[in-house]
């Protein structure tokens, strides 16, 4: 009787694994008189090899953008609007990844009007948009939050999240920006300071 | 064929009792999302007519700064919208649709006939009958950015859209990546002018020389699309 187990493995990474079944149970034989039985156990493997195609392996950066929308009270407040493709390793962009965000080191918004929080997870169906500002508040004069590092996750609903790129010293400010990727800080206003398109931004 | 006839009942039997389930199937409940309100409305375009597909979102007037990636909904065929996470309090209700040319207005680039309605929320409750109103339309700026000498694209370029005779900037962006190319409503309601920018090149102002003495305020009409060919020259040839 062919008793064969069959399933499925899903890779997060490109590299080489492998997997490994056990098996245990008894043989049984015929001695001529009876039918008997002895155990029998064992095991085997077998490498399975994982390349990058389509698999998210980190971001890049589609546009770069910002303007001013008006509050009621702090009057003209800057938005930055950065738009990422999320690409395998090969750099071909993948569509209906699920994102989320994880920020580390969030200091006080001095602005007063409460914390910025993380977005949950979400599937784009191809490029996604990560909005800075510090919205309208009370204040209406220089305030602002900082994060440390803000990290963008894949985030597969059964499987664990996997960090796809990260951000280094984000600074949102009610009239600037800016933010750190391969060492080098990137701040808007002027036009200057946005982030070139095409950037690879790694985890 | 008796069997066939059994088959033909329990397959009409069965028909029919999902024509029936479909029938009387609810709507899923439309409540607020846990400790958010929730706002039910439509979003009408030029002439009053409803804008289906557009996206619609709530801006606290003083609440936290929304998650990044934002948090949007997009109206139905009928321009109808549900909003079910809008912070409690007092929020502006705003849409957009770039492929119908209505930006994101109440910016100081974006002006509209019709402010967004500032709707007051509370957790757990619906806000009904909310009505965005949009218009006018926006125009395009659609085209690309060229090296002068080679004609090839530049990649590094941007573009930033000011003030019609002041020094205020009104909205900044690169390019879009891969096409390397640009797409971009700006307002009919009021003149501005635009230049183009790139590590390397001269900065190029749209007017008759493309020299910043020469810049000259662009307007555009609702609806309308303009398609440029900008061509910058190495900064070191000047």
């Amino acid at each position: 009787m062919d008793t064969t187990v069959k399933g499925q493995v899903d890779g997060v990474a490109a590299g080489t694994s492998y997997i490994q079944a056990a098996y245990s149970g008894y043989n049984y034989y015929w001695n001529g008189y009876s039918c008997l039985n002895s155990p029998v156990n064992g095991d085997g493997y077998a490498t399975m090899n994982m390349c990058d195609s389509g698999v998210p392996d980190h971001l890049e950066v589609a546009l770069d953008s910002y303007q001013y929308p008006i509050c009621p009270k702090s009057g003209p407040t800057l938005k930055r609007i950065i738009a990422y493709d999320v690409v395998d390793a090969e750099g071909i962009p993948l569509s209906n990844i699920p994102v989320t965000e994880a920020y580390s080191g969030l200091s006080k918004n001095t602005c007063g009007n409460g914390q910025p929080s993380p977005t949950p997870c979400k599937t784009y169906s191809n490029e996604f948009a990560d909005n800075q500002s510090v919205y309208c508040n009370n204040v209406g004069g220089s305030c602002g939050y900082a994060i440390s590092i803000l990290q963008y996750h894949w985030c597969p609903s059964l499987l664990a999240q996997v960090a796809i790129g990260t951000l280094y010293t984000v600074q949102v400010l009610n009239n600037s920006a800016s933010l750190t990727v391969n060492g080098k800080k990137y701040a808007v206003p002027p036009d200057s300071g946005e982030l070139p398109i095409g950037t690879d931004i790694y985890p | 064929m008796r069997i066939f006839v059994k088959g033909s009942l329990y397959t009409l039997l069965l028909t029919s009792l999902m024509l029936l389930h479909a029938v009387q199937a609810p709507s899923p409940p439309r409540t607020p999302a846990p400790g958010f309100g929730a706002v039910e409305g439509m979003v009408l375009g030029e002439g009053g007519r409803p804008v289906p597909g557009v996206t619609v979102f709530a801006v606290p007037e003083n609440g936290p700064p929304l998650p990044g990636f934002g948090y949007e909904v997009h109206a139905d065929a009928k321009g109808k919208f549900f909003l079910p996470r809008v912070w409690p309090g007092l929020n502006r209700l705003c849409a957009k649709d770039q492929s119908k040319f209505y930006p994101e207005t109440g910016t100081t680039f974006y002006d509209s006939d019709f402010p967004y309605p500032e709707v007051r929320v509370k957790e757990a409750e619906i806000a009904r009958n909310v009505i965005i109103r949009l218009g006018p339309r926006a125009g395009r700026l659609t085209g690309k950015v060229l090296d002068a000498d080679t004609g090839t694209p530049i990649r590094r370029a941007g573009l930033t859209f000011l003030h019609a005779e002041g020094a205020q900037e009104y909205m900044g962006t690169t390019l879009r990546w891969p096409t390397l190319d640009f797409d971009v409503l700006v307002p009919s309601t009021k003149p501005f002018r635009m230049k183009v920018w790139a590590p390397g090149y001269q900065t190029w102002y749209y007017g008759k020389d493309g020299t910043q003495a020469g810049a000259e305020p662009l307007r555009l009409s609702p609806g309308e699309t303009k398609e440029l060919v900008i061509r910058l020259h190495p900064a070191k040839s000047k």
